[in-house]
């Protein structure tokens, strides 16, 4: 960082509308990263002022700064190491109480603070209305009250931004007050503190968090003191054992003091427009089936708009293939080869997968800043009790839709290692975007009208399997019972095409950076392998690896190159196409070469093996960076590698015993 | 002058026995450890020598400072394992318990200090049980009484379970760890107790009552409060307390459910989640946690 570089740290609650702000503030300047031994996104960005240039840190969200959370734990840790110029806190008008209670807790910090009042607007529609002038004068920091979504909100935080940070001194915000007898014993308590913690946490602050029970603080303040010393912090906390309901007490009766002026409540019995999509969207019964008629509309929107342009995309890569080819007719075969089939082909499969993963990432984007995935949460709830999984684990489950890598990192939402565990090991049963592009292809290559049906069936076998396999886990290695619910519930608001853009470009970016190499590496290996030693396929490397696995094969009536590219699969899902086209040397037209290849009955093998093999290397990325255990990692793949050749094996061996389609 | 692995297991039994309050007798120790009595003695003869333990009038052994020294560390290391085996690595609280055991002695200092960062300095293991400071004893268990010495209509908050696995199993199964709720319902003859918890009624056997350890609470004496769990959509009730430990206090109170807050719920459906509102915000609550609210009803609509 430069020295004329301010840093400012974003902080507030979940649902404050933080990103949107953060997005408004950086665009594209932002760098995502992982806060260092965590596996929560850091993103950083700049954005510049008239005097100055401003280093903003977006800090995951949190609803305090006790250590309840890993956002709350990086959020406390972060503003008490780096120090920022400035702390802009976000809260949401539409609940303004509860948003502030941040505030109070980052007052007691003594950094310099300035406040966003986000969501004017949907505070406004809901009836509710905050005067931000007035909230800053309470509160003595600046305040700008703004709607993330209006165009004027960037112009107004920034004039903001530029006023707080070139005001000497810089505004500091005076903490809540405690009753006189807790006064007393955080006076008492803070001599008593080891100097070890004392150098690294504000003295005040510390007592305060070991009076609220703060497990990690209390941890710190034990390994750091004498025996002596902590049986005297210890003795101290014992006799205020219910002084965290009091803190908690005094923070409210503080926000409930500044707002008093700032703030006017909708009259009583007005029915709001959230309350009245809740009777639907929440609804035992119309909310589960608004649920699936969600996710059906989803998964068909993102099909039928992507088809044309992964079509367009198809097209363009084989008329590249055609023109390189021409143009190199001088140099040798396998340069040729090498360029026109192994890079471009890679290239090509990388391409078009991503209008799939783009409107993917969009359509999950738009669901969450509309309001609707808590809902979904809440609804899904019942069904993923009887997996032994809470209701929250129902989000990355479904963001495995898009994509398994965003699905096992979702699970940091979940709030114990056991939850994230059991829903990272479940995530690769979902069938992903890049799966089920195979699968649509090769079923509607294979099985024409009768395509659809086949879907079905097989998502039906998937759901069944990813059943199946939460109760086994939940019995087999993991406590067999749903953990603590509690969850927010935003009010709904029209979504944000900026918000949505930049998260579905940060996705497809990652995506790229995670898998892309990987998949144009593979893709020049599978060559490369395909070529070598005399560039005959029929000879190569490869067709001598398919062929010794030539009998496990027939068990599913499929031949070496069937296998072969079930296995040059892990490297991406989407690599069984590329494979299967360059293996029948049908770059172009591999849904004319399809059916020679596969009976009906192998292919029904072939899509069930697809669907619940091994996931991709970047899906087991993820897993081990998420699970840290290379053993689990490892079981999930055997389990995965056995249950879908199992099945497939079966489904085969059935239909040979009836005669049907072999 | 080194300690053998069989010396270490002693001492730390012996510190296990002092912890809870119990004399170290010799029939004590030979339990505890599945050997026969001459072998303890024997043993006890050793560690009386090498200064570890002296007896007292009553003929139990009780460890000396260089003794408890060795005992708080072997517990400790002890402790520390099975929480990083719980959290981190995801095993279940009924099998960490054995691999702990064995992990124990070969841990070397610079281990437990990683260890004990790795699982974030805990204070407790996952049964509840206390990890003493670094070179350090703890005297007792904490707060809390066994189930088996409660009265019918007395009320307490789980503080620690018994390490026995098949307990243990069977707690899982009936949803109890540290920080749940139970109120004593009835005590039968053969000394099995009648519990409300989770809004259900359970029998727990006599092994059960013994190995579940309670901090009292007391019981809600006023007719008017009840848990949140209790009310029907568009009821409306001010939050009067809570019946759950310090973790789901903090994160109820920081959103926004502080004794005196209104909530009026939403939608309630009974043995599922349910939905209310509190200082302007919906949150969804898990029929479980619903129970661990109490409010004071005031009027519905």
């Amino acid at each position: 960082m430069s020295k004329d570089e301010a840093l400012v740290a974003l902080v507030g609650s979940p649902n404050v509308g933080k990103s949107s702000i953060f997005n408004r503030l950086t665009g594209l300047s932002q760098h995502v990263g992982n806060w260092p031994g965590k596996t929560i996104e850091q993103k950083t960005g700049v954005c510049r002022l008239p005097g100055s240039t401003v280093r903003l840190v977006d800090l995951p969200g949190s609803y305090s700064l006790s250590a309840n959370s890993p956002e709350e734990l990086v959020t406390r840790d972060y503003l008490l190491s780096a120090a920022p110029r400035l702390v802009l806190v976000v809260v949401n008008a539409t609940s303004l109480e509860r948003t502030l209670y941040l505030l109070a807790e980052v007052a007691e910090l003594g950094l310099p603070v300035a406040v966003v009042v986000n969501m004017l607007d949907v505070a406004e529609q809901h009836g509710q209305r905050v005067d931000a002038a007035a909230l800053g004068r309470a509160l003595g920091v600046p305040v700008v009250g703004i709607s993330a979504v209006q165009a004027s909100a960037q112009a107004e935080v920034l004039d903001m931004l530029d006023n707080a940070l070139s005001a000497y001194p810089p505004a500091r915000l005076s903490p809540p007050t405690l009753s006189p007898d807790l006064e007393a014993v955080l006076e008492a308590l803070q001599p008593l503190l080891p100097p070890e913690l004392s150098a690294s946490y504000p003295p005040r602050f510390t007592a305060i968090k070991l009076l609220e029970g703060d497990r990690q603080m209390l941890g710190l303040a034990r390994a750091a003191s004498t025996p002596d010393g902590w049986a005297a912090i210890e003795a101290l906390l014992e006799a205020h054992d219910d002084a965290v309901l009091e803190i908690a007490g005094a923070r409210y009766a503080w926000i409930g003091a500044l707002t008093q002026q700032a703030l006017r409540r909708p009259a009583h019995g007005a029915v709001m427009l959230t309350e009245r999509l809740d009777r639907v969207a929440t609804h035992p019964v119309w909310g589960a089936v608004l649920l699936i008629a969600v996710l059906a509309a989803l998964y068909g929107l993102v099909f039928q708009l992507s088809a044309p342009l992964v079509a367009l995309l198809e097209s363009v890569q084989s008329a590249a293939a055609d023109w390189l080819r021409t143009a190199l007719h001088a140099q040798p075969a396998w340069v040729q080869g090498l360029l026109a089939d192994g890079l471009l082909g890679g290239v090509g499969t990388v391409l078009t997968l991503l209008p799939v993963l783009a409107l993917f990432f969009a359509m999950i984007a738009l669901l969450e800043d509309v309001g609707y995935l808590a809902r979904g949460a809440y609804v899904a709830d019942r069904l993923m009790h009887r997996l032994g999984l809470h209701g929250k684990s129902f989000l990355p489950l479904f963001l495995g839709m898009g994509c398994n890598v965003p699905a096992i990192s979702g699970t940091r939402i979940l709030d114990t290692p056991r939850e994230r565990m059991l829903t990272a090991v479940l995530a690769p049963l979902v069938p992903c975007a890049g799966r089920m592009s195979v699968l649509v292809f090769i079923a509607g290559a294979l099985y024409r009208a009768w395509a659809p049906l086949v879907l079905v069936g097989l998502l039906a076998i998937d759901v069944g399997v990813i059943v199946l396999s939460a109760r086994l886990l939940g019995r087999a290695t993991l406590r067999d019972h749903a953990p603590g619910f509690i969850m927010e519930l935003p009010l709904y608001h029209l979504p944000n095409a900026r918000t949505i853009a930049l998260y579905t470009w940060q996705q497809i970016a990652e995506f790229l950076r995670r898998a892309g190499s990987v998949i144009l590496l593979v893709s020049l290996l599978i060559w490369a392998l395909s070529s070598a030693p005399n560039g005959v396929l029929e000879t190569s490397w490869l067709a001598n690896i398919g062929q010794w696995l030539a009998p496990f094969g027939r068990l599913m009536g499929m031949d070496w190159r069937s296998l072969t590219s079930l296995l040059a699969s892990v490297a991406a899902k989407e690599q069984a196409l590329a494979t299967l086209a360059i293996l029948t040397g049908s770059a172009g037209d591999l849904s004319d070469a399809l059916p020679k290849l596969l009976s009906p009955a192998a292919g029904l093998a072939f899509l069930i093996v697809q669907m619940l093999f091994i996931p991709c290397v970047a899906t087991i990325a993820a897993l081990k960076a998420e699970t840290r255990s290379w053993r689990l990692t490892a079981s999930v793949v055997a389990y995965l590698a056995i249950l879908s050749f199992g099945l497939g094996i079966v489904v085969y061996q059935v239909l040979r015993l009836i005669d049907w389609g072999v | 002058m080194s300690i053998s692995p069989k010396m270490e297991e002693y001492l730390e039994t012996l510190g296990r026995l002092e912890e809870s309050g119990q004399p170290a007798t010799v029939s004590a120790l030979s339990n505890a450890l599945g050997v026969s009595p001459p072998s303890v003695s024997e043993m006890l003869g050793r560690l009386r020598e090498q200064g570890y333990i002296t007896h007292n009038a009553r003929e139990a052994a009780v460890l000396t400072p260089t003794g408890a020294n060795v005992a708080g560390g072997l517990i400790r290391k002890h402790r520390l394992w099975e929480r990083f085996l719980h959290d981190v690595l995801g095993l279940r609280w009924d099998e960490v318990h054995e691999q702990a055991c064995q992990l124990e002695h070969v841990t070397s200092p610079a281990l437990e200090e990683r260890l004990a960062q790795a699982a974030g300095e805990p204070l407790t293991c996952p049964h509840g049980s206390p990890i003493p400071p670094a070179g350090g004893f703890a005297q007792g268990l904490g707060p809390g009484e066994a189930l088996c010495s409660y009265a019918p209509g007395q009320e307490g908050i789980i503080t620690r379970v018994g390490d026995d696995p098949d307990l243990l199993q069977a707690f899982d199964r009936l949803q109890l760890e540290p920080g749940v709720h139970l109120r004593v319902l009835e005590v039968m003859p053969d000394g099995a107790i009648r519990v409300l918890t989770h809004g259900a009624e359970v029998t727990l056997s006599t092994a059960q009552s013994h190995a579940l350890w309670l901090a009292p609470c007391s019981p809600i004496a006023d007719e008017a409060v009840l848990p949140l769990g209790d009310l029907a959509a568009g009821e409306i009730a001010t939050v009067s307390g809570f019946r759950a430990g310090k973790g789901m206090i903090s994160r109820c109170l920081a959103l926004g459910f502080t004794p005196g807050a209104e909530v009026r719920v939403l939608q309630n459906q009974r043995g599922g989640a349910m939905i209310v509102l509190v200082r302007d915000t919906r949150v969804a609550l898990g029929c479980r946690e619903a129970q661990r609210i109490l409010v004071r009803a005031k009027a519905s609509r």
